[in-house]
């Protein structure tokens, strides 16, 4: 298998600015695993600002460093969140994030297995978000959840990244290993800065 | 051209728990640059903790967590420093961190340009330390510092992770580009854990 949907940059050239976390999903207590996501979050969205001084005489580039921290704060932690959600429990394929700056452009990748009976819904739902409008299928999504009280999932994340912070996702599945069948799938957030 | 001084293994470098940085070191003032090393290093050493949880019952375990912290701190604050000390500013190669989490072994993987006229003094230093004893080298090293007023580097931070923290350090040369010349060691450090 190998498809793509949205806005996905194939074989993106790595420059000289990046992140990388790899971490096998079982290997600590969840727990513990959580407590890390935060802390990766937290240190990307820092590290990160750095790359955006801010010049006392210009309170706008005030905001603009503390818009981009909190914007990479929250797109690491819903990607992080969503690959231990979404993760095939039954490998140990390893998750990595990556987190690369481009002049222009901030670039998440986040990678993780999927249960391969889990794609096709997964793949519906992609379907859904890329071709409706964002700002209508938030509020059908809050509706949703309203009326739907055994929901584990808000279905928000994404939507939030798209409407507030104008993120362009994409998404490739991809095998990576047969028998048993091992199937990931790589979320790529683009962030324009 | 590829040479090994020390304890160096390639092997080391794949394994699920894992942490890349990469930078290029002109890309943001110096000062700027510090900072995220600083963050860099704290992240890597409180990231690093989590896979060594404290039990209430046994006070060690604590004991334990505060010393691997505070020695991945030290360690990775080391070698950034000696990467941005070192590098080729001459070249925008950029510069790396690595670490990864083994079953009985925290390796530490740095690499960065080198000046082509600084390999032979550099490679002269790095027999002597892996061909003397520690201690006395320190001590020797202490008293070389007393004396020479202008020196700007003390050789005292791989002969600190040698004694204190019983570390073992290997160090790779290798020839990056032909023309212009570049020159890149990679510096790896394993930890007992």
């Amino acid at each position: 298998m190998n498809q793509i949907f949205g806005d996905f940059i194939e074989g993106l050239p790595i420059g000289p600015e990046y992140l990388v976390i790899g971490f096998s999903p079982s290997s600590v207590p969840l727990k513990q695993r959580w407590r890390n996501n935060g802390l990766s979050a937290d240190f990307l969205g820092d590290y990160l600002a750095t790359f955006f001084p801010t010049i006392e005489s210009d309170r706008s580039t005030v905001y603009r460093k503390a818009e981009i921290r909190s914007a990479v704060s929250y797109i690491a932690n819903e990607l992080l969140e969503n690959a231990m959600k979404f993760n095939d429990e039954k490998s140990d394929y390893p998750i990595s994030i990556r987190l690369q700056l481009q002049h222009d452009k901030l670039v998440f990748s986040i990678s993780n297995t999927i249960p391969p009976e889990g794609i096709r819904k997964f793949q519906a739902y992609i379907k859904e978000l890329i071709t409706s409008d964002p700002d209508e299928l938030y509020i059908r999504q809050l509706e949703k959840n309203a009326t739907d009280e055994n929901s584990t999932s808000s279905g928000l994340g994404l939507l939030t990244m798209i409407n507030d912070y104008m993120a362009k996702i994409g998404w490739k599945f991809e095998t990576v290993q047969e028998n048993p069948e091992v199937i990931t799938v790589t979320t790529m957030v683009q962030l324009t800065v | 051209m590829t040479e090994i001084f020390g304890n160096f293994s390639e092997s080391l470098l794949s394994s699920q728990e894992y942490l890349i940085i990469g930078f290029s070191p002109s890309s943001v003032p110096l000062k700027q640059r510090w900072r995220n090393n600083g963050l860099s290093a704290d992240f890597l050493a409180d990231y690093l903790t989590t896979f060594f949880p404290g039990d209430e019952d046994d006070p060690s375990t604590f004991d334990r967590q505060a010393e691997i912290k505070s020695a991945v701190s030290y360690i990775a604050n080391e070698l950034l420093e000696n990467a941005m000390k070192f590098n080729d500013e001459t070249s925008n190669y950029p510069i790396s961190i690595q670490l990864q989490l083994h079953s009985d072994l925290l390796v530490f993987s740095l690499s960065n340009s080198i000046p082509p006229q600084a390999v032979k003094p550099f490679q002269l230093y790095l027999k002597e330390l892996t061909t003397s004893d520690p201690q006395e080298l320190y001590i020797r090293q202490l008293e070389k510092n007393a004396e020479d007023e202008t020196g700007t580097s003390s050789r005292l931070g791989y002969l600190t992770m040698m004694n204190d923290y019983m570390a073992k350090i290997g160090w790779k040369f290798d020839r990056a580009s032909q023309n212009p010349e570049v020159m890149t060691v990679t510096t790896m450090v394993q930890l007992e854990i």
